[in-house]
């Protein structure tokens, strides 16, 4: 029941995250109200997965997936641009933190002296780095994934 | 009764006008960061339309079009590039739409000229709704990694100071980057009132995901979707943005640690 209750609400956040940072990209309002709901699914799956015990990146390309197949669903019933709504709906899942630690293991890299500590910030950067890259690439492919469908 | 010269003249003044129009449309289209592709299956339906054959090259800030006439007689080139940047979904949502309408009513070259202006002189959503959204939005990001209600209040007030710092930076011109940085120093400035005070039991929380309203998570996509689709040239520039932009926000960061004392 606490799960059931926490992926709902993680959902709920997404929701209000994608509808607010889509607005910074200048949305319009016909795009952010599919967005928020499409947004809450996607992250919801992805809390869920994860809270199940699947890795994020695996969790987030399930996520990434189901944010497709409703954008596109949503673009081809409305005739808005898919990547217009499938982009925006992603933005809650955007690894802004390991991006953040990847330019932090950098700095401290810098910073640091003797051979271990060097080694564990270029440990630390290269981890971070690659789970950014590997996560937004995951998302990309995930939603790319959802063929248009084709009219007869 | 029009003479072969005359006609000859009125085709080439068509296929000039067409080349300019379509090059606007292509560079308007890059400049509010729309997909590679999604430019090119717009410039082609467009063309289609007319009768026309075009090549659409896209570069990092310029699009290069050649057109053909469908036997093949001539051809014009041209070349755009972007002038204004900055990610708009709407323009990106109208252009395309505009693709469409092209399609269904076969609208004049002039017709479509103005509806290209028209679209791109709209103004933005109303700066303030955009101010408050984007501090709920960060708010429920600090949520989403677990911060408490009290770290999302802090929240909420650094986006709001950070963001207003941005939108005042970029309206007086300020580089894009140097807005990033001291928008974030100031967010992170701000959150780390929750570390100062212990306001909070997840003061580290807000602390890391004050900054996160400045990640570039629209440029990070549409440089993969460039990449998933061929356009290797386009998404190594739009990642080196992105990562530089990244970097920014971190460096504003770490600076506003370090004057704060904060150890992570």
């Amino acid at each position: 029941m606490d799960l059931i209750f926490s992926t709902i609400q993680d959902g709920l956040f997404a929701a209000i995250a994608s509808i607010g940072f889509g607005s910074i990209s200048n949305a319009p309002w016909k795009t952010l109200k599919h967005c928020g709901w499409i947004a809450a699914v996607g992250h919801a799956t992805r809390f869920l997965l994860m809270s199940l015990g699947l890795h994020i990146i695996f969790a987030v390309f399930a996520g990434a997936i189901l944010i497709g197949y409703f954008s596109r669903t949503v673009s081809q019933r409305t005739g808005i641009l898919f990547e217009s709504i499938a982009f925006v709906s992603l933005l809650p899942m955007i690894p802004g933190m390991y991006a953040y630690r990847t330019m932090q293991s950098f700095i401290s890299f810098i910073q640091s002296s003797g051979f271990a500590e060097n080694a564990a910030s270029i440990q630390m950067m290269s981890y971070n780095a690659l789970m950014t890259l590997a996560i937004i690439l995951m998302m990309a492919i995930g939603v790319m994934l959802v063929p248009k469908k084709r009219s007869l | 009764m029009r003479t072969k010269s005359q006609s000859m003249n009125n085709e080439h003044e068509f296929l000039k006008l067409f080349c300019v129009t379509i090059t606007d449309y292509a560079s308007s289209m890059l400049e509010c960061g729309a997909l590679s592709s999604t430019i090119e299956d717009n410039v082609h339906r467009i063309s289609d339309e007319y009768g026309i054959k075009t090549d659409v090259s896209i570069l990092p800030r310029r699009v290069l079009i050649a057109i053909w006439t469908i036997d093949q007689e001539h051809s014009y080139n041209n070349i755009g590039r972007t002038i204004k940047h900055g990610i708009n979904i709407s323009k990106v949502v109208e252009l395309s739409q505009l693709a469409s309408e092209v399609e269904a009513t076969h609208m004049s070259i002039s017709d479509l000229q103005e509806k290209i202006r028209s679209i791109n002189s709209e103004t933005r959503m109303n700066p303030n709704l955009v101010l408050v959204l984007t501090a709920m939005a960060n708010a429920s990001f600090c949520r989403l990694f677990g911060g408490d209600a009290i770290a999302m209040g802090i929240v909420f007030v650094a986006t709001l100071c950070g963001f207003l710092i941005k939108q005042k930076m970029l309206k007086n011109k300020f580089d894009g980057r140097l807005t990033t940085f001291a928008s974030a120093i100031i967010a992170a400035i701000i959150s780390s009132c929750g570390i100062a005070y212990g306001w909070s039991e997840t003061p580290h929380t807000a602390l890391a995901t004050s900054v996160l309203f400045l990640v570039p998570g629209i440029p990070f996509l549409n440089a993969m979707g460039d990449m998933l689709r061929g356009h290797h040239l386009c998404t190594v520039s739009r990642i080196a943005e992105a990562i530089i932009t990244t970097a920014c926000l971190s460096l504003g960061l770490c600076l506003a640690m370090l004057l704060m004392n904060i150890e992570w």
